[in-house]
């Protein structure tokens, strides 16, 4: 079963996916629509992820990667729509929904008085995790946390931060896990590492959604990419069939003049954005 | 029973009053913070003292009198807070921190547990205040332990209902909200006009607006008001509250109490369950809200239309002034978006400074009155509503040194948004004076020499404190309340201190007009003069040390530091 991508002007066969959720389906959006008092931040979105797949987010700033991805967290309400995750509905079933996803926010917030190792206990406890004892250790020791065991929340650098939140999200082994600029503030070690992770829950049947500007992560790690831009959807599909798409074949060479060749340049032609020139 | 009373969310209560609880013991402690512990100390002392003092020298009062003005109190403060809830419409009903929207809204939890996680918060605050009430009204209260469960209780459902109310204001619409708005202000307006009518229509009103006894007429028309309690509706909202000053006034354990006990209960539960109640239903509301105004917008033009009109402003470019001018821009800002509140704040002082003036016949020392009060209101009241200085700016101090601008002039920059609305609010006040003929325009234009510096000093040691102890604003906890007590208790001593200061300035002026030798004539006015010159120079003085002593405190301030210390 094929269809089109619903939005924007563009016409492209993806997904077998006719909208509606299927039992394969981890997450799954059918014309999902945000608005805010004056504005519309997303409209008519219809996408899906199965186990196994990291469906990279992409679009300028304010474009409703955010947005999504909070909706899908059960953060803010959905408009219009129908927002499902592991099959439950985030507006009828919201604990079930919620039980079955881990969220980690572009900036995360902790709670200040908490150390690192209660900030885990707290999850395990919160998401019924049975004998964490083990998962903990392992991911303190993943993400270096190890030594920061017993400091406070509100001692931490921005990167440990992002850390210890990506940290609560794996020991939840959640079904679908859903990262919003998940390398700010991360050090390298800590950006392989997260890269590294990013695969293996994939592979471990996760749905993963990636909300990034970083075009060559994307690249790396993900098996399917969404371009937003206004709210609206752009594209929808693989990273070869966005080549494809607006890049042009592997016959050409990189020196063709007005052709996308690399990631980025597709991107920008993608949502009709000059590529910025620097004198 | 997970849905009401998550486990995992008991846990987190507890580790987070154990860690504050830890976290503040060891901010005492510590050496960058000894001076602010000595002090706190010291004025606890005071405090403290002054309870011991109150319960061997105070004669309890009245049992009838207190029961009646413990009820009316609470009945009158949820009116209030009910009103400024119904016409400031807050951003988010619960106040969730930023991590608990990221942890707990995310988290499979239900939203009964989370609204009872909040009111769980709420109750821990109520009884602290509780504890407070108890110390402070230990010659009336026969039971303690009553006295303690009955205020808690009322403060409980004093802050449940206020919950309430909230969420239902935030759930509906805006079409409703402004009939509301409407209904309530004719319902005040109408409540206010009959009680002031009632009270000029009773025999030997012009004693009661005679001063020095023209408060007799405000209290005259807050009785009026009361009486309203009398009738069928008004006795049925304050029932409950006389049924929690039934519980703190109880004289012995018996059956009687427990029926009052099981009483306050009740309402306490009520409230929480109709808190709950409330929340799902205003989740619900705000849901199909969320869907018309979708509808609207995607019927009313295409995508982002309406916000592209929106942003054709003229670009408005502040002076520099050296820095200052661009600061002090971004506070007047704030200001400006905050416009209703601190209309409302000024409100409430302005009248009650003007009372004195409307009184007849009129007090001999009515200007003095004037500027006294006004100071008083200045100094104690203003800076909570004007925190548009480095207190609000607790997130970006690092931003703010940052600046390529010098501190003194930062501060500067800060400092002029708070002393120039309260100059502002002063020259309201003097206005009316000057109108309604007081006192000479001359004598409130040299008012005005002491009264600018002054509100100088109040700002500066305002943010003086903060920097010493940085705090957020709209923070509740047990660290907040202690804070708020220790700093009115501190206020009020530097405040009597001053007097005393003023007192024995004045004494010595007159000392020396007469070493000087003048004559009758002469004397009124060097006396003044002296006064004057010796008092400005005085408060100028301790104005510009202030604003030094901050600009250094603000070169020192270490938002990596001291900023963690306060979260």
């Amino acid at each position: 079963m094929m269809i089109r991508v619903a939005n924007g002007g563009l016409s492209f066969i993806i997904f077998s996916n006719n909208g509606t959720a299927r039992d394969t389906d981890v997450i799954n959006l059918s014309n999902f629509s945000k608005s805010y008092d004056d504005s519309i931040a997303v409209s008519d979105l219809t996408f899906d992820v199965q186990p196994g797949q990291v469906l990279g987010l992409v679009g300028r700033n304010g474009a409703g990667k955010t947005s999504t991805i909070k909706s899908i967290a059960g953060i803010v309400s959905v408009s219009a729509g129908d927002v499902t995750v592991n099959g439950h509905s985030i507006e009828q079933q919201p604990i079930a929904a919620k039980q079955a996803t881990a969220y980690v926010p572009d900036d995360p917030e902790l709670f200040t008085d908490l150390t690192v190792l209660q900030h885990l206990q707290f999850a395990a406890s919160v998401y019924s995790i049975s004998n964490p004892s083990e998962h903990i250790t392992q991911l303190l020791a993943d993400f270096e946390l190890e030594s920061k065991r017993h400091a406070p929340a509100s001692g931490l650098s921005r990167g440990m931060r992002q850390k210890l939140a990506i940290s609560c999200a794996y020991l939840q082994q959640p079904k679908a896990l859903l990262l919003d600029e998940p390398m700010t503030g991360l050090d390298p070690y800590g950006i392989r590492m997260l890269k590294t992770s990013i695969v293996k829950q994939a592979k471990s049947g996760t749905a993963v959604i990636i909300s990034s500007h970083l075009l060559a992560m994307v690249e790396d790690i993900c098996t399917h990419i969404l371009i937003l831009d206004q709210g609206q959807s752009k594209f929808l599909g693989t990273i070869e069939q966005l080549k494809t798409k607006f890049g042009i074949s592997e016959n050409l060479t990189n020196t063709e003049e007005g052709i996308a060749q690399t990631l980025e340049e597709i991107y920008f032609a993608a949502i009709d954005q000059p590529i910025p020139v620097t004198h | 029973m997970n849905s009401i009373l998550h486990p995992a969310l008991g846990a987190l209560f507890l580790q987070n009053a154990k860690a504050k609880t830890c976290k503040t013991l060891r901010a005492l402690r510590s050496p960058r913070r000894m001076a602010v512990t000595i002090v706190a100390a010291v004025l606890g002392c005071v405090w403290l003292s002054q309870i011991v003092l109150s319960v061997f020298l105070r004669e309890p009062a009245d049992r009838d009198m207190l029961q009646t003005r413990l009820a009316l109190g609470l009945a009158g403060f949820l009116l209030f807070q009910m009103l400024k809830i119904v016409f400031r419409k807050t951003v988010e009903p619960f106040e969730w921190t930023p991590s608990e929207t990221q942890i707990l809204k995310t988290a499979p939890i239900s939203r009964t547990a989370l609204v009872v996680y909040r009111m769980a918060t709420t109750a821990i605050s109520a009884l602290l205040k509780s504890v407070c009430f108890v110390l402070v009204m230990i010659p009336d209260l026969k039971q303690w332990f009553a006295g303690f469960i009955g205020m808690a209780f009322g403060l409980c459902f004093l802050e449940l209902v206020r919950i309430v109310t909230e969420v239902i204001i935030f759930g509906i619409g805006k079409q409703r909200l402004r009939w509301i708005r409407g209904a309530s202000a004719v319902m005040v307006c109408a409540m206010l006009g009959t009680a002031v009518a009632n009270v000029i229509d009773q025999p030997g009103v012009q004693e009661k607006l005679a001063s020095p006894a023209a408060y007799q007429f405000l209290l005259a028309v807050a009785m009026q008001i009361a009486e309203f309690t009398n009738s069928g509706f008004g006795a049925l909202v304050v029932y409950p509250f006389y049924c929690f000053s039934d519980l703190i006034l109880t004289e012995r354990f018996d059956g009687l109490f427990l029926q009052r006990l099981l009483a306050g209960l009740c309402f306490v539960g009520i409230a929480g369950y109709a808190a709950v109640m409330a929340n799902t239903w205003m989740i619900g509301a705000c849901q199909r809200q969320d869907r018309t105004n979708l509808r609207r917008l995607k019927a009313a033009s295409p995508l982002g239309q309406q916000m592209i009109g929106k942003n054709k402003r003229p670009v408005v470019v502040p002076y520099r002034l050296r820095g200052i001018g661009a600061v002090a821009w971004r506070q007047f800002y704030g200001a400006w978006n905050y416009r209703a509140s601190l209309i409302v704040s000024f409100s409430i002082p302005i009248a009650l400074c003007c009372v004195p003036m409307f009184a007849t016949p009129r007090p001999p020392n009515a200007a003095l009155f004037l500027v006294a009060s006004l100071l008083f209101y200045s100094y104690l009241l203003l800076p909570a509503a004007l925190m548009l200085d480095f207190r609000r700016d607790v997130d970006r101090m690092a931003v703010l040194k940052k600046l390529p601008i010098e501190s003194i002039n930062i501060v500067i920059g800060q400092l002029a948004a708070p002393v120039v609305l309260c100059s502002f609010f002063q020259a309201i006040v003097f206005g009316i004076a000057s109108f309604s003929g007081v006192a000479s325009a001359s004598f409130l234009a040299l008012c005005w020499l002491v009264i600018v510096p002054m509100n100088v000093l109040i700002f500066a040691s305002e943010n003086i404190i903060f920097m010493l102890h940085p705090y957020r604003r709209n923070k509740e906890g047990a660290d907040v309340l202690i804070r708020s007590v220790l700093t009115f208790t501190g206020k009020a001593i530097v405040w009597a201190l001053a007097l005393c200061l003023l007192l024995i300035w004045a004494l010595a002026c007159s000392y020396l007009a007469k070493q000087f030798g003048f004559s009758d004539g002469g004397y009124q006015f060097t006396v003044g003069a002296i006064f004057l010159a010796g008092t400005t120079t005085v408060v100028c003085g301790l104005a510009y040390a202030c604003v030094r002593c901050l600009a250094k405190m603000f070169e020192r301030f270490d938002p990596g530091v001291d900023s963690v210390a306060m979260n």
